[in-house]
């Protein structure tokens, strides 16, 4: 019994991933950093995660051949759960309850085209969270996701495009959509910790990957549709915007090829935003604010805030925000071909306003961006 | 530009105003329960889960709303597995339950750690929106639920049930707190109802010749029980159905929470099977004369009911499960 018990937990922190939280198919990192207020100001590899229609401010040839991330909990804002660790399986419950793990390793390669883009990318997300010390229960959410995501804007007015590096004067308004097809591959369950599911797939099984396909590990295909709008204002070096997008309109639904449960949904979420941004050649700062995920009832409208900085001077950014109440701040240095982005963020895992934070490290490494002026 | 611009607000305010999820918002109370459960807040789990109204068909609700009145009870699962398990010992099947870490808490008939675990339990007997005065089975709620939930909730029964049968025996039993025995306490008695010896049993005879068969422990004379569970040929209906709901329902998920489980976890419960589903079978057949199956009844309604003009059924229960599973 206390064998199984043991590898129960070893699953825990093998795993990762939480309840409550509403998860994206994707995450720009300095997005995060930047309090996740990045609707309006996406203009990285992630723009097709945030707003197509932010496509329309693009006028260069950029690529992002190769990139990757790698996101887990920041257990050093929490070490004293973590110091004198105890051994026995109670005790190691107790100390362990209700606090959320997370890990994260993701890549997306793509390119940009004047309005359109195409990513393709690979995500993998994961939470785990043991809840409930009366009855336990292990919530379970793990998504690897891959696929491509491609889209257009169409823009009427040039306002706020860069152009041989200066901005271009005047309003633009951008409307733009994207389909995306995506591999699901994961879970989204709810165990009781004594039950027999959870018991019969630790007790026998061969490895993580064996218990993992006992507990309903499922794999499945999905079409999805984002759509939105962005309006440009330029004047001088002062750049604002503001946009609206709705991704995986209707709910992004997977049909299962393989495993026996259902895939967890890519819901729906309709964000708005807005950046200022003012460029003195040398230096260049931002402000940005976001509201979503707006649709989502159950999470609390304070939490759907989202306020965001960045600061850049030559090879440094600096980035900073208030991510639905929790700081967030962190910096990128760009020595081409290598760009490294690093910071911490908190993010609301429970469903009302500053109810459980759950504190993450984010690292990203970029080689070989190429910006390159197509006029 | 501004019609645009009016269009596409218009858009956002329609897509905004759109109507609550009844879902989510259920979803929602159950994670926030979960999450004061952690930090044994029982109350306001109970609050939280109440709020939205009983959701009799939502198994992770009703497992989490029976969980919050388990808490209020005293009652860990964790602490179940790990300490009171090993209590539990194949020569005195149910007495290793009233050596578990909250057999002691029961300081009276109606004492609250008992009635809320009662309540758990009935949450979760009447999963699917059975009602509470018919006797439903594991097998009706998996009809309803199927294999997997209807599993988690037998598995949560059965444990509960185990918790509150170690308090109810306890506190009745006159035990001592050494080694579990009935009728080895402070208290004189040693049974645990005031038996008649006269009351018939179709293959044993009578109460009395039961009794005198040395299968009983210390229990082998009639009129000598706890009185709180009523007088000879006055017995108190409905505490004692509370032990026969508890024992009827614990027999009821036991095969199939054990045949469900392929690893050692529940060992030492299936080490008492036996023992359990052998006295099971023998209370019917003392009663099947009567016309009345005793080992069936899952509900308290249903066991006050047809105890309502004699309880000499009642006598042939407890002699031949408690008395003989409790020794």
């Amino acid at each position: 019994m206390m064998k199984s018990i043991g590898l129960i937990f070893i699953l825990i922190f093998c795993a990762s991933l939480e309840a409550g939280e509403f998860r994206y198919l994707m995450r720009s990192p300095r997005g995060l950093l930047m309090g996740d207020a990045f609707t309006a100001a996406a203009d990285d590899n992630y723009t097709l995660f945030y707003n197509p229609a932010a496509l329309g401010q693009n006028d260069e040839l950029q690529i992002y051949p190769l990139n990757g991330n790698f996101g887990l909990t920041n257990i050093l804002d929490d070490m004293d759960r973590f110091e004198n660790f105890p051994t026995g399986a109670t005790a190691i419950a107790s100390r362990v309850m209700d606090y959320p793990l997370y890990t994260n390793l993701g890549t997306t390669p793509g390119l940009k085209i004047g309005g359109f883009g195409i990513s393709l990318f690979a995500n993998s997300t994961a939470s785990v969270a043991l809840r409930n010390q009366t009855h336990p229960f292990l919530d379970i959410d793990y998504r690897y996701d891959r696929g491509f995501i491609m889209g257009y804007a169409h823009s009427f007015g040039s306002g706020g495009k860069r152009v041989k590096g200066r901005l271009t004067a005047g309003q633009r308004l951008s409307i733009g959509a994207s389909f995306k097809h995506i591999t699901r591959e994961g879970m989204d369950e709810s165990f009781s910790f004594f039950g027999p599911e959870l018991l019969n797939a630790v007790n026998g099984a061969e490895g993580y990957s064996e218990i993992r396909r006992r507990l309903g590990y499922s794999i499945g295909k999905g079409y999805g549709f984002d759509a939105g709008a962005e309006y440009g204002l330029a004047f001088s070096n002062v750049h604002v915007t503001t946009g609206f997008s709705v991704l995986d309109i209707g709910d992004t639904r997977f049909k299962r090829t393989e495993g026996f449960k259902k895939l967890p949904r890519q819901k729906m979420a309709m964000n708005w935003g807005a950046a200022f941004r003012q460029d003195f050649l040398l230096f260049d700062y931002s402000l940005t604010m976001d509201v979503h995920p707006i649709n989502v009832e159950h999470i609390d409208n304070m939490s759907k805030l989202h306020f965001g900085a960045e600061v850049g001077l030559p090879l440094l950014r600096f980035y900073g925000g208030i991510n639905g109440g929790y700081l967030s701040y962190g910096g990128k240095i760009r020595l081409w071909p290598v760009s490294i982005t690093a910071g911490f963020y908190g993010v609301e895992v429970g469903s009302r306003y500053k109810d459980q934070k759950s504190s993450r490290a984010i690292f990203m490494i970029e080689l070989f961006d190429i910006d390159v002026d197509m006029f | 530009m501004k019609s645009k611009l009016l269009t596409f607000s218009a858009i956002i305010l329609l897509l905004i105003s759109c109507g609550a999820q009844e879902d989510e918002v259920i979803d929602d109370a159950i994670l926030q329960a979960n999450r004061l459960l952690s930090r044994n807040e029982c109350q306001s789990a109970i609050n939280t889960l109440e709020a939205v109204g009983r959701q009799t068909a939502n198994h992770k609700y009703l497992i989490t709303l029976a969980s919050a009145y388990a808490c209020r009870a005293g009652y860990n699962e964790l602490t179940l597995f790990t300490d009171d398990f090993p209590n539990i010992v194949v020569a005195n099947a149910l007495g290793g339950f009233t050596l578990f870490s909250t057999s002691d808490d029961m300081t009276s008939p109606t004492h609250s750690s008992f009635a809320d675990l009662n309540i758990a339990l009935g949450i979760l007997y009447t999963a699917g929106g059975f009602d509470a005065s018919s006797s439903v089975t594991s097998e009706n709620r998996r009809a309803i639920f199927g294999n997997a939930q209807g599993g988690d909730i037998d598995a949560f029964i059965m444990y509960m049930t185990m918790v509150n049968l170690g308090r109810f025996l306890r506190y009745y039993g006159n035990i001592n707190t050494a080694d579990g025995t009935k009728g080895g306490g402070a208290a004189t008695h040693d049974c645990l109802l005031n038996y008649d010896a006269a009351t018939v049993m179709a293959t044993s005879g009578t109460v009395g010749a039961r009794l005198g068969l040395g299968t009983t422990g210390a229990c082998v004379i009639e009129d000598d029980g706890n009185d709180e569970l009523g007088l000879k040929n006055s017995i108190d209906v409905s505490r004692a159905c509370q032990g026969v709901v508890l024992l009827n329902n614990f027999l009821d998920v036991l095969p199939a929470v054990l045949d469900a489980y392929t690893g050692n976890e529940l060992a030492e419960i299936d080490s008492i099977r036996t023992a359990l589903e052998t006295a099971k079978t023998n209370v019917t057949s003392e009663l099947a004369a009567a016309g009345i199956d005793m080992a069936t009844v899952t509900s308290q309604a249903a066991c006050e009911a047809l105890s309502s003009t004699t309880d000499d059924h009642l006598e042939v229960y407890y002699v031949t499960m408690f008395e003989t599973l409790f020794l």
